[in-house]
């Protein structure tokens, strides 16, 4: 049967062929076997690779989702002990928690399907070498969707194992088929909001070739916004107790139709931890079924316009002829007026690197903006900023969320930099500016952007908040501070644990220096925070006035002096290193 | 001079049957991307037994037509025949007579030569003795032997290029389409390259190859094309070459003075 489905292609073609190339060419009606095998073979190399490199390395990563399902596992389970508690309003809280949390999933796994599925079926090097070979097109749209979905659902499996078991304590009556089915009615979910994200990647490679990034990054933002502003207005509905729940209830009616895929799979993780055998397996069916069908329907589609829509999506590289270039420069000479002039040209570099990789700065002004949203509202869900205590706190969370998103941001775009540098260092080697001054105009970049960002949304919470001089000038400038501690934590690792030789910003950050560079500056953050925190207290205690007092000085000279001995720390060993190192 | 030159060169096409003696044909075919014309109306054809040279200058159209070749890109007017199978209607059966070299290979970093080799010789479904005894020929004729089981990620620029190689000889294609062969390999594999290519056309199949390197068209090329521009300004063998620029003799002089127009000159200043 596998015989007759071959291809005979030297029948077809020229009679003069050689004879041996005519038994050659037998292809094979499908190749998924072979690329799952070709897959196991990269992934068993790759472990045994870092196995005898990195042991280290992998028991840490091995450690670090360890450490992350635990900490995520104490949180489910105190949050689902609060719901239950009030028997009433646990019943009814249960099945909205369910399915918000999987609509959320649905939205960020097609979103995060998209560009996954984009950037293997048109970008990657591979995809062309694919094409350019005789493998049916659907072979490899296929083995791109099952990759997408298998790296897209990592995010899913992170957060379904610490839900499983977390539910399986609360509700300690939970049947043995409860796992299965937990893990079966996951499974089959993935596919639904992975179909939507391959058609999503595809139709930006048809529709929009000239700007695939931005497209799906505006799609996704455009969702987020929607969402921020969907729960902003119910949440902040001026309407009195019994007209906001009919109008909170009748709003969140319609996200649990029943002809929504998270409102199946919502239904049948409540039904099978109720021990509901019969109703679990209906929605596990339901469920299945329509991710099957969906999934065959997008790769049919995709599969039928695949090699025109990779034609189209080739063009996108096409030359462009870029009219920013002056302006960007001139704003870079205002912003880095302060560096030497070989250094401001290395910044203003950076700035153009980073202003045109819309991946780059598109989540920085999402995280920075939804921060900016967050703080300049909150007078609007905090109804008593009049008591001092309240806005102490208040300013106090304010700081931590900032220093946090900033530890995050640090460690994803700035810890990058300096290895991005890895295939021109050669060029700037050439260039008269030693390599500290070369790491020192990276840290001032870098200190430059996070101090704009963090001070920007620092000074809306302080307006906002109406806080007194003192303490205002403590808040910026313990943010301030912070910024110093990260940038020179991410810079300084940056060039000691430098990966040269990788091109991609995502894994240099994903890899281990990345990763020892994120867990300081978490600490440095924590510490931070934590003599932040004394100090909010201790003013929350006395009262603030108009003057600085002892302890706000002292604490606040604890969070500055730290920081900055941990960035000279950090930038010193990573100087030391990068002097040393042969390009 | 460079007019009377292309229209006495250039071979007159027309929407004739295809010859059973061409092993590529590429009819009419127009590629823009946006406003810009990348490739302008190609006329070309490849004789089966041809090692057919591509010249042309940077971003004359090159490297476009040859991923229109490979199916990478898809023309937006005319047609390619690829062992007398169209690419738009038969690109699988097409490709299978097709092995393509791009300029910077591709190698899946964390797989060893012998492991891609292998899963390149499944994908053609070469059968397994077959496949065996072409593998142990090209390991051994391009050198791969020395480092076959290490991981491709450890390559030079050359192992990688004789990595490729081998794999894109493997399944004895009729048609090699092969961008700039010979940068970065040492002289005892050019040597090998060239005899390989030239295997090729012995047996009976043609290789349609993209340089810079007017010293390799020189010596080892059948017919030369020269692309400018987009459009094929010249086609033919040296001598034809030769004859119909009266008074260019090396095949350098001949490309420089065939490519040089007003429009290439950089204006007498650029706002900078």
């Amino acid at each position: 049967m596998v015989m007759d489905e071959r291809i005979r292609l030297a029948e077809s073609a020229n009679p003069s062929v050689p004879a041996a190339s005519k038994a050659a060419c037998a292809l094979p009606a499908t190749c998924i076997g072979l690329m799952l095998r070709m897959n196991a073979w990269l992934i068993g190399n790759t472990f045994r690779q870092v196995l005898a490199r990195r042991p280290i390395r992998l028991i840490g990563t091995g450690l670090s989702i360890l450490l992350i399902w635990i900490g995520m596992y104490i949180l489910l389970v105190q949050t689902f002990q609060l719901v239950r508690r009030p028997v009433l309003e646990g019943i009814v809280a249960t099945p909205l928690i369910f399915t918000f949390f999987f609509m959320a999933l649905t939205a960020m796994l097609a979103f995060s399907t998209a560009i996954l599925s984009y950037g293997s079926l048109f970008r990657r090097p591979e995809s062309a070498y694919l094409v350019a070979s005789p493998l049916p097109a659907r072979d490899i749209v296929l083995m791109r969707y099952l990759e997408s979905l298998i790296l897209a659902s990592w995010s899913l499996v992170l957060l379904g194992v610490p839900l499983m078991l977390a539910m399986s304590r609360t509700f300690f009556d939970a049947p043995w088929w409860f796992f299965p089915l937990f893990v079966g009615l996951f499974a089959v979910f993935i596919p639904i909001p992975g179909a939507i994200g391959l058609l999503l990647a595809w139709a930006v490679a048809v529709f929009f070739p000239k700007t695939p990034r931005r497209m799906i990054l505006l799609a996704g933002a455009g969702l987020v916004g929607f969402g921020a502003w969907w729960v902003w207005d119910l949440v902040t509905a001026p309407l009195s107790s019994s007209d906001w729940l009919q109008n909170f209830y009748d709003r969140v009616g319609l996200l649990q139709s029943a002809l929504l895929p998270h409102t199946w799979v919502s239904n049948g993780i409540l039904s099978a931890v109720q021990g509901h055998l019969g109703e679990a397996s209906f929605y596990l069916w339901v469920t299945g079924a329509n991710a099957l069908f969906a999934s065959v329907v997008a790769v049919e589609i995709v599969t039928g316009k695949f090699t025109p829509a990779f034609s189209r999506a080739q063009v996108a590289s096409a030359r462009a002829v870029l009219r920013s270039g002056r302006w960007l420069s001139l704003a870079g000479e205002i912003l880095f007026a302060y560096l030497p002039s070989r250094q401001r040209l290395l910044a203003v570099k950076d700035l153009k690197n980073f202003l045109r990789d819309p991946l780059q700065w598109s989540q920085m002004v999402i995280l920075i903006g939804l921060l900016a949203l967050y703080v300049g509202n909150v007078q609007q869900i905090w109804t008593d900023l009049a008591t001092p205590r309240l806005q102490v706190l208040i300013a106090f969370l304010n700081l931590t969320a900032v220093c946090l998103i900033l530890a995050t941001f640090t460690s994803r775009f700035v810890f990058p930099i300096v290895s991005l540098e890895g295939q021109q260092l050669w060029l700037l080697g050439l260039l008269p500016v030693s390599r500290t001054r070369m790491i020192m105009a990276k840290f001032s970049f870098a200190l430059t952007l996070t101090l704009a960002a963090a001070l920007s949304v620092m000074g809306i919470s302080i307006y906002r908040l109406q806080l007194p001089g003192p303490l205002a000038g403590a808040h910026l400038l313990a943010s301030a501070a912070t910024c110093v501690g990260l940038c020179g934590v991410s810079i300084g690792m940056g060039a000691r644990m430098p990966m040269l030789r990788e091109r991609n910003p995502a894994r240099i950050a994903g890899g281990f220096g990345g990763t020892v560079s994120l867990l300081i500056s978490v600490v440095l953050v924590i510490a931070s925070l934590v003599a932040m925190g004394v100090m909010s207290v201790e003013v929350a205690r006395e009262g603030f006035g108009d003057t600085l007092t002892t302890t706000m000085v002292a604490w606040l000279g604890a969070v500055v002096i730290g920081n900055i001995a941990v960035a000279g720390v950090m930038l010193a060993a990573g100087i030391r290193h990068f002097e040393r190192m042969e390009c | 001079m460079t007019a009377r030159l292309s229209d006495n060169l250039i071979r007159g096409q027309d929407n004739a049957p295809l010859d059973d003696g061409d092993a590529l044909t590429l009819r009419r075919i127009t590629k823009r991307f946006g406003q810009f014309t990348a490739v302008d109306n190609l006329d070309l054809c490849v004789r089966k037994g041809e090692l057919f040279a591509f010249l042309g200058p940077n971003g004359a159209g090159k490297t476009t037509t040859i991923k229109m070749l490979a199916g990478l890109l898809t023309p937006d007017s005319g047609s390619i025949y690829v062992w007398g199978l169209p690419m738009s209607r038969k690109a699988r059966q097409a490709k299978a007579h097709l092995a393509y070299v791009p300029d910077e290979p591709f190698l899946y970093e964390k797989l060893t030569a012998r492991e891609f080799l292998e899963f390149v010789g499944r994908m053609y479904g070469i059968d397994a003795d077959l496949r065996r005894e072409r593998m142990n020929r090209l390991i051994r004729q391009l050198d791969v032997w020395p480092f076959l089981d290490q991981l491709a990620e450890s390559y030079s620029h050359g192992m990688k290029q004789r990595t490729v190689l081998a794999a894109a000889l493997l399944h004895a294609p009729h048609v090699l389409v092969i961008d700039e062969p010979l940068v970065g390999l040492d002289p005892k594999t050019v040597r090998t390259v060239k005899n390989l290519m030239r295997e090729i056309t012995a047996s009976g199949g043609a290789v349609f190859m993209s340089t810079h390197t007017l010293e390799v068209a020189e010596n080892i090329a059948d017919r030369i094309g020269i692309i400018h521009r987009g459009r094929l300004i010249a086609v033919g063998t040296l001598d034809e070459l030769r004859s119909a620029a009266t008074r260019s003799s090396s095949l350098e002089e001949i490309f420089l003075s065939l490519t040089a127009d007003e429009q290439d000159a950089a204006p007498e200043t650029i706002p900078l």
